[in-house]
């Protein structure tokens, strides 16, 4: 259905979420640093980025700054996922454009939820069992 | 104190007065003196700017100049030194002024001696020495603190990286226990989902203990800070409440939700104040057997229309009076084995008070043995919309 952008250092932070979205009809494509997460995204084309803040050699904001500035990329929703408690990163997330802010571990449940709202898809009947 | 020495410089524009004042000095055998003098004002102070004056005696009378002026500027001039006022004819009045304008101590001409000059000196160079002894305290005390904040810097930023290194893993220990739980990986036998539920339960039982470790490193070294906002307060406990009631279900126990009408909105931050809500339901769910009842309700407190009251009431086993007050203190739980085996490190209650007391409210527990235990804290009314729906009701009326 969409494709998804994750930009995560972590490699089975990015799997598990790879499973999560292809299991929903999307195309993860997954970016392990933020060098890679721009030429990743550009090749792609994301409907929507997952961005991880904390990476070595550029962190989450980098990136969104870059996606926003690329006039093939600007506007896609941007989804932050940290393990960082910092004070303020949520404001900082806010500033650099986020959607939407989770703090890991996240409720995998809400989280998919808001990616479906972000791209405008009507969210899943609640089970009947 | 033979080898103690004091710089002194007279200011006196008198030339006999000044001789004496030499003279009774060099008659100072038992501390080393070396003596300066000016003849005015101007002079003085010029003098005073090169700096290394211990003490200065100082002339009242100086020609156009009064010595308070000199004095004031002295002062001004944040030099170190002390400074004795000499005054003529036992004038107290200007003794008193000069003693209210900094002046160390006075010293009437008609009663010079050595005896005298030796005394005021002496007095003077203690009060120095005590004054110095203070700076060097004040300046130690200085360090220590700079050094205290650098490692509580050091230590937060310490528990940083450690929960960031145990949440990634953990992250990815949910997540794939999650994915095969669900189906996704291949159809899963109901013992194998028993298990991993299991196991999924104790990763997010692990989550929260990190949680409430940051939590309390961070007020530990003073950086836990609220974002306040306008919040319904009735909305925010029944939200809580049945996101809880699976687990008070999973208990076997009834989880009920009391809220008074038409409550005035709070000004809270709403996730700090759930977190304290989850707390104490979850406290409550621990303490109570299955088969009894746990309420939470929020009413306006009948002491005051500034806060409201939020209590947590279960029928639990109750709290012994003597623990009563200990509860709330951080690791009470891990130094105290009767409760060791109900799990956790016990930062919840003291992280609550912690929160509560940063909103300015009050927390506090009643409990009595086999009937059950209600935690009640306060939360402040948001003054400035109900300030305007206090309007809104005039206008109605």
């Amino acid at each position: 259905m969409s494709k998804i952008l994750i930009v995560e250092d972590d490699k089975k932070i990015a799997l598990s979420l790879s499973v999560r979205l292809r299991a929903e009809g999307h195309t993860p494509v997954v970016a392990h640093d933020a060098i890679m997460a721009i030429s990743v995204a550009l090749r792609e084309r994301p409907d929507l980025a997952i961005l991880d803040i904390s990476m070595p050699g550029g962190n989450g904001f980098q990136v969104a700054d870059r996606i926003q500035s690329n006039v093939h990329l600007t506007g896609i929703p941007m989804v932050f996922i940290t393990a960082s408690r910092h004070q303020g990163i949520r404001e900082r997330a806010e500033e650099a454009g986020a959607s939407a802010f989770f703090e890991k571990p996240y409720d995998i449940v809400a989280l998919l939820d808001c990616i479906r709202e972000l791209l405008g898809i009507a969210p899943l009947p609640t089970a009947q069992d | 104190m033979a080898e103690e020495s004091i710089s002194v410089l007279v200011i006196d524009d008198d030339a006999g007065d000044i001789a004496l004042l030499k003279r009774h000095i060099k008659e100072i055998t038992d501390v080393n003196i070396s003596m300066s003098s000016c003849g005015s004002a101007a002079e003085g102070l010029a003098t005073l700017g090169g700096g290394g004056f211990d003490v200065v005696l100082l002339d009242y009378q100086l020609g156009a100049d009064s010595g308070l002026t000199v004095l004031r500027a002295i002062k001004e001039g944040r030099h170190t030194c002390s400074v004795i006022m000499l005054t003529g004819r036992g004038d107290e009045a200007v003794a008193v002024e000069s003693m209210h304008h900094g002046a160390h101590d006075y010293l009437r001409k008609s009663k010079l001696s050595r005896d005298s000059l030796r005394r005021v000196l002496n007095n003077a160079m203690e009060k120095r020495r005590l004054e110095r002894m203070i700076e060097e305290h004040r300046d130690h005390l200085a360090r220590t603190n700079a050094e205290l904040a650098k490692r509580n810097r050091e230590i937060e930023g310490f528990y940083h990286s450690v929960s960031h290194e145990l949440k990634t893993p953990l992250t990815s220990i949910k997540e794939f226990l999650g994915i095969v739980l669900e189906g996704l990986a291949g159809p899963i036998a109901a013992e194998q989902r028993e298990y991993l539920e299991i196991a999924l339960e104790s990763a997010s039982e692990m989550g929260r203990t990190i949680g409430d470790l940051l939590d309390a490193t961070r007020i530990e070294t003073g950086k836990l800070s609220l974002a306040r906002a306008t919040e319904s307060i009735g909305e925010l406990v029944e939200r809580i409440a049945k996101a809880m009631s699976p687990t008070a279900e999973q208990c076997g126990l009834e989880l009920t939700c009391r809220i008074e009408a038409d409550l005035p909105s709070v000004l809270v931050d709403a996730e700090r104040i759930a977190q304290v809500l989850r707390n104490l339901i979850s406290n409550a769910f621990k303490f109570t057997p299955a088969g009894k009842s746990v309420e939470v309700a929020a009413a306006t407190d009948p002491d005051s229309d500034e806060w409201i009251v939020v209590t947590v009431a279960d029928t639990g086993r109750g709290i012994e009076p003597e623990l009563q007050e200990q509860i709330f203190e951080r690791l009470y739980q891990v130094t105290h084995e009767d409760y060791a085996t109900e799990g956790g490190l016990g930062l919840g209650l003291s992280i609550s008070k912690d929160i509560v007391e940063l909103h300015g409210g009050r927390i506090s527990v009643a409990s009595e043995l086999d009937v059950g235990t209600t935690f009640s804290f306060t939360v402040p009314v948001d003054q400035a919309s109900a300030a305007s729906v206090e309007q809104e009701r005039l206008v109605l009326k």
